[in-house]
Parts: C-alpha cells; structure tokens; sequence
C-alpha cells in the first residue's frame, strides 16, 4: 500500500523526491507493521488512517518545493531581441534569443545596444554604457507586476497594455518612475545624482526617492529628478531630444 | 500683447477716454477746449485715458509656460508677452481705478480677455485674442462692449541647449491688432496696428550663488505701428524668483506645499510715443505678484497694477490669469501638439 501511493504521490515531486520520499516510507511501514501487531483493529485504523495523511502532506510540501524551484527555469522574464557588443548578463555573454531572468544584471558596454523582449511583449531598448537589473517581472492573468532598476544609462520601454492590474516600474538611486496609462512609450535615464524621463505615449509618474513628492508627465513632456530634491516641473521636449534618444536605443 | 487695445487717441468718441487721451499730453488749451466741447460729458479726463491704457497693457496674447533647460520653467507673464507660444489657452480678467480729474471722483475699468494659442510648427505659434470690456463712467451709463480682435505671429529663434546652464531662449514675434473689429461702444478701438518686436528670458542657473540661481528676467520690446495715431514704443521686464526651481535643482528645502508651486514675480512696463505724440503720454506700471502651479497643466497667477506717473493712471488695479495647457492635458488630440509635428 505504502508503496503505490508513494508511486502515485512521487510523480509529482520528481526522481530525487521519490527516492529521499520512499526510504522514509519504508521505515514508517515498518514501525506500522509492528504497531499492527500489537493493537487492537480499530486503532491500527485510525494509525493508518493518520500515517496516510502524514504522508500525503510530506508529498505536497515536496512537490510545491520543487514547482516553486523549477518555475523560474521555465518562465523567463525575457528574451534577447537583438544585441550589439558584447552585452552581458551575470557575466555570460548575451546572444540572440537567450533568456534574461528576474534578479539578472544586465550589462550594456560601451559600444553596445540591447533589446529584450518581455514575458508580456513590452520591448525594453537599453542604450550602450547602461547597467539594467531585472528586479521582479510577474506576469499572469491578475495582471502584470514589473520592476526593473536602472544603475547607470539610458532605456527605453516599450510597455504593452495587460489584462488585470499593472504596475511596470523602473527605479533609479534618486527616485522611481511608473507608467500610470495602461501602455506607454518611454525614455529613462539614470546618472550619478540624477534621473530623467521622457514620454513619447503615455503617462508616467515621477517620484522622488528622498521627498515622495510626484510629478505626472504625459506625452511630449519629459522630467527630472536630483537626488535629495523633489521633482522638476514637467516641460516639454523637442525634437532633437527625442530623436537624440531613439539614435542612442535603437 | 502690449497696448493690443489702446484707444485710438484721435477719434471723436461717446468714450471720452478714448478721445481725452488725445489731448492729455497736447499742452495746447485752445486745441484740448476745442476737443472737450466734442465731448459728451467733461468729466473724463487724462488719467481716465491713461489708465485705460494701463489697461489695454493688459495682454490678450501669450502668456503661458515656457520651460528652458531641465529645470528652467518661466510662468507665464501678466502683462508682458509671453516668451514662446503653447498650446493653450488662458484668461486674463482684470480690474483698474481711475479718476476722473475734474470732479475728482474715481471710476473704474474691468475686462476680461482670452487667448488660444497654438502651435504650428515645433517653433511657430499663432496666438488669437479677445476680449469684453466695461468702462465705468461718471454722468453717463458704463460702455461696454467687446475689444478688438487680435493675432500674433511668434517664432522661437534661439533656445538654449537641455544641458546647457545659461538658460536662454528668444523670439522674435509680430502681432495685429484689427481695428472696429471691437464693440462700436468703445470707440476708441477703431484703428489697427501691427507690433513687431522680441521676447527673451534669461534663467540664473549659471550664478555661483546657488540660492540666486533661482532668480530670472524675461523682457519685451516693440514698435507699435498705428494707423491714423503716434506709433508708440513698447518696452518692459519681468524679474521672478522660481520656487519649484530652488526645491528641484538648488536646496532640498522644507517649505508647505503652497510655497513649493509658487514664483514671486514683478513685472514693469513702459510705453512711449514717438514722433508726433497725438497726446499720448509716456506710461511706467509696475505689477507685482506671484505664479502658482503645480506643473499639472494649469497656471493661476495674481499681480496688483500700480501706475507710477500720473499718465499711468491713478490707482492701484489688480489682474489675473488662469492659463490651461492643452498640450499636458490633452498631448494627443489636435489642440495638444503642433499642426505640423516633426515626429
């Protein structure tokens, strides 16, 4: 008996799981089996009754340990779109259609360009000298809960519109910008005690890290930020900014 | 739009303002006496002229926002031109004494104009205006009625780069103002002119003294061309102190909310006739007051107006304006971006 419900219940936990699961088993079949012969039937019932229950739960915290392991190998939260110089991301060179995953740092080199494309569609464009770290990217049918962190350069977002709730940020070591509209088309850019944002579609909130004081920018505006300081008034941009910028991503 | 509404001196006029105004700075008896017995009611006199033309310094074209570097916003001006065009639109009501010499009473002034303004081109706006207008009057009913229409035509030439600390930018601008297009109760709105001249504004943000940097001036100047009148030169300057500047760039001071959107400003204008002066007097206001915004698309801004010579006028009067962006609140539509956008 044991073993075939720890047959059943193992194919869930993988090989190793089994094995660690049935040595276990058949040390507490032998204590039953002992038990068995001493106690009256109703009480072997109810012993039994208690040892399948035991195991059941031993099983399933099993399996949800090794699903929880095994989710992030197969749900990436990006992909390479296209990469310039030699673009890396924990250290391994990046090519196309490699997988970028949650807490990677990307590296951008002087030089280099990069272009991912999210679980979700969105497309993040990161320009060369950039350092870019994927802090979180859940992505499910509640809705979509993306934060990236920006050490250093200039990217680009290209945010899609999700079904549910949607929170796609990028923080900065001065403050944190987070699209307000359902989608935007974005600029961000992060120097030593400074960032700076740019909106081509869309709407985008700006806060400061120091005050928690905001600034909504929408399409055409840009704002900035110092470290320490609230948010600069939005303003609008030209021209050769945008086309400065799209130079630099694309 | 300076003097975008000044009162044809020359006309004969039910508004004797407009007609006093004419003989006010003539320094001939025989010619004023000749003139007052055109004039329906004797109390109207020089100051009452002149202050009318304190306030048809009142703009009806461009003033709003202007943002220059990362930092620089300039508020929008009161009575002085706006330094570039915007999508947008504001309203400027304003109210002004003014006494009538002869029996020393005073009166008053009160309009209300409005202004589109809209982009063409990423450096070209048009700005379109107008107005309504009631002139308190002694011994006779209030004359009411709508100004005169009015465009302006203004082009960017220079603005400083993003990253640049001079925080300069200027433009260069000629404006219409077409006459009888106004209400015929206030006739001294019968002829046209046209107004070429410049804006500038100049941030502070290269002082060495960073809590000077919030300081800036924005300036004007033109040459009023009228028809059948004196030309006039127009001139004036605004100095202001940025607090959204100061939080965002200069010091991380702790200041209530109300502070942080405001900029303390004073503006100062000048009028003078040239060649044949046709009465007009030389006028010198000064309009203190501050800018409040929370960088959301709309602007609220109060000054007093207060003449400094008697052909200014004769009492203090207060304006002020609410601008609303088009181009922040509705960036997509048409009325929110240029007509010919390069992107």
């Amino acid at each position: 008996m044991w073993h075939n419900q720890a047959g059943e219940l193992t194919g869930l936990g993988g090989e190793v799981g089994q094995r660690e699961v049935m040595g276990e088993i058949a040390t507490i079949a032998a204590k039953d089996s002992v038990v068995s012969k001493q106690a009256p039937d109703g009480v072997r019932r109810r012993i039994r009754t208690m040892q399948r229950k035991f195991v059941s739960m031993l099983f399933a915290i099993f399996s949800l340990i090794l699903w929880a392991g095994a989710a992030p190998a197969t749900m990436p939260a990006g992909t390479v779109d296209a990469v310039s110089g030699s673009c890396t991301a924990h250290g391994r060179v990046l090519k196309r259609n490699d997988a970028v995953q949650v807490s990677d740092t990307v590296e951008v080199p002087a030089g280099g360009k990069l272009k991912l494309r999210m679980a979700d569609g969105s497309l993040i464009s990161i320009a060369a000298d950039s350092s870019m770290t994927v802090a979180s990217y859940d992505i499910g049918s509640a809705g979509r809960h993306a934060r990236l962190s920006l050490t250093r350069g200039l990217l680009r977002a290209v945010v899609v519109a999700v079904g549910g709730l949607s929170t796609f940020e990028v923080s900065t070591a001065v403050g944190t910008a987070s699209v307000r509209s359902a989608d935007a088309d974005w600029f961000i850019e992060s120097q030593p005690g400074s960032a700076r944002v740019e909106v081509l579609a869309g709407t985008i909130d700006l806060t400061s890290a120091a005050t928690g004081r905001s600034v909504k920018i929408p399409a055409n505006w840009g704002g900035s930020l110092r470290d320490n300081h609230d948010p600069a008034l939005p303003r609008v941009w030209s021209q050769s900014e945008a086309d400065e910028n799209k130079r630099r991503t694309e | 739009m300076i003097a975008a509404n000044l009162p044809d001196p020359e006309v004969e006029s039910p508004n004797v303002v407009t007609a006093v105004l004419g003989m006010a700075r003539m320094g001939n008896k025989s010619a004023r006496k000749a003139k007052r017995r055109k004039l329906p009611n004797r109390h109207w006199s020089a100051s009452a002229v002149l202050a009318l033309a304190i306030g048809a310094l009142t703009p009806s074209a461009g003033y709003a926002w202007t943002s220059v570097g990362e930092y620089r916003n300039f508020p929008a001006n009161l009575i002085l031109p706006q330094v570039t065009s915007t999508d947008g639109v504001w309203f400027t009501p304003m109210t002004q004494p003014f006494m009538a010499p002869t029996s020393g009473a005073t009166t008053r002034q009160w309009s209300i104009a409005g202004t589109y303004s809209k982009m063409i081109t990423e450096n070209l706006g048009v700005q379109l205006s107008d107005g309504l207008e009631r002139d308190d009057r002694l011994g006779t009913p209030s004359a009411s009625g709508a100004q005169n229409f009015a465009a302006l035509l203004q082009y960017e030439a220079y603005r400083s780069p993003r990253d640049s600390p001079h925080e300069f930018v200027l433009s260069v601008q000629v404006e219409q103002n077409f006459g009888a297009t106004g209400d015929k109760n206030l006739k001294g709105y019968q002829t046209s002119f046209t107004q070429p001249g410049i804006t500038f504004a100049k941030g502070f943000g290269d002082l060495p003294i960073s809590y000077l940097q919030p300081l800036a001036i924005t300036g004007f100047t033109g040459y009023e061309i009228g028809e059948a009148r004196a030309n006039q030169f127009n001139a004036g300057f605004s100095v202001q102190y940025s607090i959204p500047y100061l939080v965002s760039k200069v010091a991380p001071v702790d200041l209530p909310w109300l502070l942080r959107g405001m900029t303390p400003m004073i503006e100062m204008s000048y009028t003078t006739p040239s060649g044949n002066a046709h009465g007009m007097g030389t006028t010198f206001n000064i309009a203190p007051g501050f800018n409040y915004t929370q960088g959301s698309g709309w602007e609220l801004e109060i000054e007093a107006q207060i003449p400094t010579n008697k052909a200014t006028g004769s009492g203090v009067g207060v304006v002020a304006q609410v601008v609303i962006l088009f181009d922040y609140l509705l960036p997509n539509s048409f009325i929110g971006h240029p007509i010919f956008p390069r992107r």
